[in-house]
């Protein structure tokens, strides 16, 4: 009885989350059935396991927070459902061998992640107080990767932090910080804001108390930009900031500065550095580095191509020929064995994403909760247009994951804590 | 059947169960978004003196004691500002004495500025002059955030 009441008060999820049992169904018998070498009863299990983790989350929501949103958790269900499939059909490859095993574990650590989140931000307010705490700590993990971390790629770029075996990415945390900060931040000011205007000449500028961040969010993704090659993030951090920003100012006029800052930063880091100039040139001409810089672009084009329309089928492509299938080019892997139609779906689950945090935002009571839901849902639609635009060659490659179907434990877990958030904020007791 | 096609088969159910889940998606969607949308402002064909009776509702309260969600209800005309002698008095720190004008003339209600120092923006745009006002429109003066309603 119980819990035929319990379907009822999130029927949509529930049933939701029988299609993602379907999909994992129908994926792992083509996988077992394709995938000689794969174990069949591993395979099995452990998406078995991935269904009944997400069967308890959704319970668990019933339980405590039975009016929080029903679209968001199958949503990620399903794109965490089809990555770990890519990457489970990938772990044929020696390379990728023990990576399947391992994201499962960092699937069903995001979920408990995500009802501790739950659990602990009962009331999102409090979180305003720590808005320099946060900003601080940002910072200081930025640079303290700058000059600890290591490249776990062997190149010079320091981006991870290293212990035992065990690699991080502080830029993932990074995010979930920058945004709280923001949202305090400007909500704090958005009263005195919405009336101030800064003028200089004819020119109307944000008032002073939007240029001292912007500037600060400018000169981080710079350092990003500049000392570890990281375009990706610094798109993503400015990114979320100008969409921050229109929503606290409302004004369109904000977004035009905005860009147009960044473009000066391009173009002066073109200039400097030869490593931008660099990735410009390889985005631009591939082919000419087909064989080595580029090599990682064209064989993921090669995929898309050999994918076609309907697919290769799981399992029956070669998505291994392409270096780091299973995280930076996950997107490729799905594109060549569930062709343009899978590739389309998981755009459309983005998009759908991105559309759901936005409604989220636009029914949230108090600003500061807006902000941080817009901040949250445009850090991962972001991350998830900048990697697959650099998949794709629509703009120059960048090291983002995306989000939910890469393989990685802190990309994993920063994105279930940006969905307890979310899921935090859409229930309205 | 061979087994061939029935792996064929599989590949299709595989993609076509994404889009079957989406297509659930985009339906719930719609329908969230049928029950958020508000009710028209006024009903076609309602009563023959064209909305002549008309309110504030509070959006935002800024500084001010009022709450979000109360109404005031119209004369002709209606003074907004800080001095005590105001119709809706306004105690909020970036109001002027006398802030705005609501006046209710032969084509409608109409909003004028009263030269405040710090402005009036009509549905986020400044207000300059006297301006013409329909339902629904959204009034910030100061901190306060109002919505002007038509009766029906």
């Amino acid at each position: 009885m119980a819990l035929a009441s319990l379907a009822r008060a999130r029927g949509h999820e529930y049933r939701l989350l029988l299609f993602v049992g379907a999909v994992l169904a129908v994926g792992g018998w083509l996988l077992v059935v394709n995938v000689p070498s794969l174990a069949p009863a591993h395979t099995i299990q452990e998406l078995a396991l991935l269904f009944g983790l997400y069967a308890l989350a959704s319970l668990f929501l019933s339980f405590r927070l039975p009016t929080a949103d029903q679209v968001l958790l199958p949503v990620v269900a399903l794109l965490t459902a089809i990555g770990l499939l890519s990457i489970r059909r990938l772990s044929t490859t020696e390379l990728y061998a023990a990576s399947a095993d391992r994201q499962v574990v960092w699937l069903a650590a995001g979920i408990v992640v995500l009802m501790a989140t739950i659990t602990l931000a009962p009331r999102l307010e409090s979180l305003k107080r720590y808005k320099y705490t946060a900003a601080a700590a940002g910072f200081l993990l930025i640079l303290g990767t700058i000059r600890f971390g290591v490249d776990i790629t062997g190149g010079p770029y320091r981006r991870w932090f290293g212990f035992h075996g065990i690699y991080f990415q502080p830029v993932e945390i990074l995010k979930v910080l920058v945004v709280i900060f923001y949202a305090a931040y400007l909500d704090e000011k958005r009263e005195v804001l919405s009336l101030a205007e800064f003028r200089l000449g004819r020119l109307r500028l944000p008032p002073i108390q939007y240029l001292g961040p912007l500037f600060l969010t400018w000169l981080l993704s710079l350092l990003l930009l500049t000392f570890q090659n990281d375009l990706g993030s610094a798109l993503l951090f400015f990114g979320i900031f100008l969409a921050m920003l229109y929503v606290a100012s409302e004004r369109r006029s904000y977004l035009w500065i905005g860009i147009g800052v960044f473009l000066v930063g391009v173009v002066l880091a073109f200039r400097l550095f030869p490593h931008v100039r660099q990735r410009a040139d390889i985005w631009l001409n591939p082919w000419r580095y087909a064989h080595d810089q580029a090599y990682q672009v064209v064989q993921g084009l090669i995929a898309l191509a050999n994918g076609g329309i309907v697919g290769s089928g799981l399992g029956q492509g070669h998505p291994g020929f392409v270096p780091v299938a299973n995280t930076d080019f996950i997107f490729t892997s799905v594109g060549e064995e569930l062709g343009l139609g899978g590739g389309m779906a998981v755009l459309g689950l983005f998009l759908v994403f991105a559309f759901r945090g936005l409604r989220i935002a636009a029914l949230a009571r108090d600003p500061f909760e807006r902000l941080m839901a817009v901040g949250l849902t445009s850090t991962l639609a972001i991350q998830a247009l900048v990697i697959v635009g650099g998949n794709l060659r629509l703009m120059p490659l960048t090291g983002v994951t995306l989000p939910f179907m890469s393989y990685g434990g802190s990309s994993l877990l920063a994105n279930f804590v940006i969905i307890g958030l979310l899921l935090r904020i859409s229930a309205h007791e | 059947m061979s087994f061939a096609v029935v792996v064929l088969l599989f590949r299709i159910l595989l993609v076509a169960l994404l889009y079957l889940f989406l297509a659930q998606v985009v339906r719930i969607m719609y329908r969230d978004l049928r029950i958020a949308a508000p009710s028209p402002p006024t009903t076609p064909g309602g009563s023959g003196r064209s909305g002549t009776s008309a309110q504030l509702v509070v959006l935002s309260a800024g500084q001010t004691a009022f709450q979000a969600g109360q109404q005031f209800r119209l004369r002709n005309p209606t003074l907004l500002g800080r001095e005590p002698a105001s119709d809706i008095l306004v105690d909020d720190d970036f109001v002027s004495a006398q802030h705005l004008k609501l006046l209710s003339g032969p084509t409608g209600w109409s909003a004028q500025d009263l030269n405040a120092t710090n402005g009036t923006r009509l549905n986020g745009s400044r207000l300059r002059g006297t301006m013409p006002l329909k339902s629904g429109d959204i009034l910030d003066v100061g901190r306060l955030k109002l919505r002007f309603v038509l009766d029906h």
